[in-house]
């Protein structure tokens, strides 16, 4: 640090480099003092616990016998296992397909949540409410619903004249299932959040529109959707983050079943620890799921930094 | 140019054409704007509340009825039973005290922590804030289930397994509030803190007098979302106690049906009824805090 | 009440190429109200921010009444600021507001109760002690800022922007209020604009400030008669000074500015100026629109066509074009003067100010070139004392 001091004293100099050292350190210890508490909880419960299961996936054994180190075989099992592929599709497919239905419909029911002008509160309590229920019962609730004999869906079916169908033992019903409890559960939630996204897009923007011409579906596809663009983005990754994740649903729906047509990874990594015990083989799934997650997501927030840079290059 | 009509088009009320377009204060006509919007709404919320409904009914009576084809929607003959044996039965209460003891806690301790952090990483300077907050972002995405093992050997080594603390500590962890809470304090109004800085505060000061009242809605969004996460949470509490006194609601439901071939279809009914009208109860209390605030407005940045 | 002294003061941030603020000297007296004028973005917010403490400089010092204050927080340098979103406390009344200060420096209860109705008082807040901020209007928010800032008796005042976000009517009474303010509290005030007629009107002393640097320094006649360079000479003075490129020729009487529209000649200040210079080109010549006189076509030798007229209230302000030139002129309201017409244009050789190559005035540079330092006081040939305006 360069100083032309007014007096080039020898003493005013390690005097003020003192003084910015205390300076500095205070600055510090301030910040840490907030951040400890955090900090610690966060180590021992979260960094700890992930360094762990980067540690047992080169290990075998370990919970009844005597860990040994088994150096990439754990990986190596992983690749050649039917299941992982078979689970691993599943998780993405499960995503691909609830991310977007949840979020048409969401968009959808913000729309129509907008329009209203006296007495929303309790409509968007009730979208809510899905996601309020603990998701052990609302699974229960569902399990209720698609009884063969007395579940709702079932009734309707019988109704028809059709059979009912099995949402448990058979693959496509029980995908559908854990589908459709998804999106019933996620609507409420992001239909609020998009709500509230469209609540702030500027009203002059619209009235813009207007004086152009533009009727209500038009204002909607030219004002409202590239108003909402941002935080949409935001949502639709948290979504899909939450989305490949899913474990509460799959293990009290379907357990992974039938022949693990709904087998995530998650729901295979907890079978394989806590059936089956091979702790080693389940931080591999762990891990590599993971990684899978953070490719994922590093490249849907690259594609959309692209988008948008190019967006504006071209205005 | 298309749409030239609509330009003279003026509402019955004057104004901006777009005033039946936005929400604002009603003028006192039709609550909705067209049927298809009520139609869409109605049929919305019936899917959202009605399976609730439809377990309602089923709570209230005897499982044998339930068989009926074609079926009895409403609860004929009407039955106290299942919850009377629910309560006597089953220590439902311990569930829910439990519980409920446990989301309040991390709900309470969270909150401060959190808004304490998002603190720090909005506002102050500090070696490594970049890449501590990287880190941060990046657990965002472990699956809670990865760590189960890693976690029940911790608390098992520091001695809390099957503890309070093992149901309180772990789940303090979610990095969402700290996310969240920084960026609210990032939008609140520029250079108020450093006017409290000239002010001659220190950052706890400027913390506590200054931040603190600003992001109450901050707060109470971080609080619903960690109590009711906490609330419904259930496989770490499964395999963070095994004491019968420590289970909370989760586990208590789940354990009325082990093998998912129930016999007492009323029983898990009215288990379902009351735990969702416990935390509905407790939603309806942390919002009225909101004062009309837009709840997921805070999640926005 | 305290003077302010910045020496070789600069501030980089981390990963931008160009420093925020380069090489900045300057010595403010105790009670001066001294202004920092520039567009947006050059340097003078953070160099109030530098001086508040709110930002910690890469290089230099700060001294406040003498004592090195880099390392000293904020709060304990005795300053106080005015934001330029008066960054007030939302959820508190005006009385919590201006009192926040005082209980953050443990001032006893009754002394502090009537400071804050002393400080009110002075800006007119009284009767709006107990309202929430958000009932008050953009005004009254301005005043509970200054009645915060005022409240503690600080050594010197910091405002940044404070009148950009009032309207017009609103921001020529807050100024004069300042003004009073500053007459009956002899504060020293460092106040920081972009506009500049705030600035003149205002200012004991002003720095011109660019990207960083100070482009000038001193009294608002000294910046408004002898601008430095050509940022100076364009930024003060409203209608811009018209800027006109030329060259220089020897004559026999003289030197003369001369280009393909315009002639002028040059008085003998210039004379030392271009004395031994070779190369006379690329000047450019600068004269104020109320210093270009328009004259019937007969007695000068171009002829100029009016282009434009727009109205300045008391006065006109006509466009003329030449060619590929165009200059602007203040007429009298009365003059008879239509678009279309065509009018001769003569410029005073008093009235002119000579730029080279490089955008300096070139008597300014010969002033440096004579061994005048430039530095935070006075500069040669320019208005030499600070004197008090009023």
């Amino acid at each position: 640090m360069a100083t032309i001091a007014s007096n080039p004293d020898a003493v005013e100099l390690r005097e003020l480099s003192r003084a910015r050292r205390r300076y500095l350190l205070r600055r510090s210890l301030t910040a840490w003092a907030f951040l400890l508490p955090e900090v610690v909880v966060f180590v021992i419960f979260m960094l700890v616990p992930v360094g762990w299961v980067i540690r047992q996936s080169f290990l075998s054994g370990g919970v009844l016998s005597p860990a040994r180190w088994a150096g990439l075989a754990n990986w190596k099992q992983a690749v050649h296992d039917p299941m992982v592929v078979q689970a691993a599709e599943n998780t993405v497919l499960f995503t691909a397909i609830i991310v977007p239905i949840i979020f048409t419909l969401s968009i959808a029911a913000a729309s129509a949540l907008r329009a209203v002008k006296r007495g929303g509160a309790p409509l968007r309590a009730a979208i809510y409410f899905p996601q309020l229920i603990p998701s052990v019962a609302a699974a229960q609730i569902w399990l209720f619903m698609i009884h063969p004999d007395f579940g709702v869906l079932n009734v309707v079916n019988r109704a028809l004249h059709h059979p009912p169908i099995d949402f448990v033992g058979q693959p496509h019903p029980a995908f559908s299932l854990v589908v459709m409890f998804e999106v019933w559960r996620g609507i409420g939630y992001w239909s609020l959040f998009i709500l509230a996204a469209m609540l702030a897009v500027p009203t002059n923007q619209y009235e813009a529109a207007t004086l152009d011409g533009a009727g209500p579906l038009r204002r909607f596809w030219h004002v409202t959707l590239p108003g909402i663009q941002s935080p949409l983005t935001v949502a639709v990754l948290l979504s899909a983050i939450s989305a490949l994740q899913i474990f509460d649903s799959i293990y009290i729906l379907t357990n992974g079943g039938p022949n693990g047509a709904t087998q995530s990874i998650v729901t295979y990594m907890f079978q394989t620890v806590f059936q089956t015990g091979e702790v080693g083989y389940g931080a591999v799934l762990g891990l590599t799921f993971l990684i899978l997650i953070i490719v994922l997501t590093a490249g849907l927030v690259l594609f959309v930094r692209r988008r948008n840079r190019l967006q504006a290059e071209t205005l | 140019m298309a749409g030239d009509s609509k330009r003279l088009r003026f509402p019955r009320y004057g104004g901006w054409p777009l005033a039946e377009l936005v929400p604002q204060p009603a003028f006192g006509r039709r609550l909705y704007k067209g049927t298809g919007v009520a139609l869409a709404l109605a049929v919305l919320s019936a899917v959202a509340v009605g399976p609730f409904f439809y377990v309602l009914s089923i709570s209230f009576r005897n499982s044998i009825g339930l068989f009926n084809y074609p079926p009895h929607w409403l609860p004929v003959p009407f039955i106290v039973s299942n919850y009377t044996r629910l309560v006597t039965q089953f220590p439902f209460w311990r569930w829910i005290g439990n519980t409920l003891l446990v989301a309040t806690s991390v709900t309470l301790i969270k909150v401060v922590i959190d808004s304490m952090a998002g603190y720090a990483f909005a506002k102050l300077e500090f070696a490594g804030r970049r890449i501590a907050f990287g880190v941060i972002l990046l657990t965002l995405m472990v699956p809670q289930a990865m760590l189960l093992i890693p976690l029940f050997f911790i608390v098992r080594d520091l001695g809390i397994y099957d503890t309070y603390w093992a149901l309180i500590l772990p789940p303090l962890a979610n990095p969402i509030g700290v996310f969240m809470l920084r960026s609210i304090i990032r939008g609140l109004p520029k250079d108020v803190d450093n006017a409290a800085r000239v002010d001659n505060c220190n950052e706890f000061q400027i913390y506590r007098h200054v931040v603190l009242p600003l992001i109450k809605p901050g707060l109470v969004v971080v609080a619903t979302i960690t109590f009711v996460a906490q609330f419904s949470s259930f496989v770490w509490p499964l395999v963070g106690t095994q004491s019968a006194n420590l289970q909370v609601l989760t586990v208590g439901l789940a354990s009325l049906n082990p093998d998912r071939a129930s016999v007492s279809y009323g029983l898990i009914a009215a288990a379902s009824v009351l735990s969702t009208a416990i935390i509905t109860v407790v939603f309806l209390m942390l919002q009225s805090q909101f004062k009309g605030t837009s709840l997921l407005g805070a999640l926005k940045g | 009440m305290a003077s302010l002294r910045l020496e070789q003061i600069e501030k980089r941030y981390p990963k931008v190429d160009e420093p925020a603020v380069r090489q900045v000297d300057l010595t403010i007296a105790d009670g001066e109200f001294f202004v920092l004028l520039g567009p947006s973005g050059c340097g003078k917010s953070t160099l109030l921010k530098l001086i508040a403490g709110l930002e910690e400089p890469t290089a230099g010092q700060i001294y406040i009444d003498g004592a090195p204050v880099n390392y000293t927080p904020p709060g304990r340098r005795n300053i106080a600021m005015v934001f330029q979103d008066y960054a007030l406390y939302p959820h508190m009344t005006v009385r919590q507001n201006i009192n926040f200060p005082l209980k953050m420096r443990r001032v006893e209860r009754a002394a502090a109760r009537e400071a804050v109705s002393a400080a009110a008082g002075s800006v007119e807040l009284g009767e709006l002690l107990e309202r929430p901020i958000g009932a008050l209007s953009g005004g009254q928010r301005q005043r509970v800022a200054l009645a915060r800032a005022i409240v503690r008796n600080p050594a010197a005042m910091l405002l940044d922007e404070p009148l950009s976000n009032l309207d017009a009517i609103l921001r020529v009474q807050t100024r004069d209020e300042l003004l009073r303010l500053h007459r009956s509290i002899k504060a020293t005030i460092v106040y920081v604009t972009h506009d500049q007629v705030e600035a003149m009107t205002m200012g004991h002393r002003i720095a011109v400030m660019n990207r960083g640097v100070i482009e000038q320094l001193g009294s608002p006649r000294a910046v408004f008669d002898y601008p430095r360079n050509l940022f100076v000479a364009s930024f003060i003075g409203t209608p811009q000074m018209n800027l006109i490129k030329g060259d220089i020729a020897r004559e026999h009487n003289g030197y003369v500015f001369r280009n393909s529209s315009v002639e002028v000649t040059l008085d003998d200040r210039y004379v030392s100026c271009f004395e031994g210079n070779g190369r006379l080109e690329r000047f450019t010549l600068g004269v104020r629109p109320n210093a270009v006189m328009v004259e019937p076509v007969s007695t000068s030798k171009m002829s100029w066509q009016v282009e434009l007229i727009e109205e300045f209230g008391n006065e006109r302000l006509v466009s003329v074009r030449c060619r590929d030139k165009r200059i602007r002129t203040l007429v009298p309201n009365r003059t008879r003067i239509a678009e279309g017409d065509a009018v001769g244009i003569s410029i005073d050789s008093d009235d002119v100010h000579i730029f080279d190559a490089a955008g300096v005035n070139v008597i300014a540079s010969l002033a440096e070139q004579g061994g005048h330092a430039v530095d935070g006081r006075a500069q040669a040939d320019e208005d030499p004392a600070v004197t008090d305006k009023r």
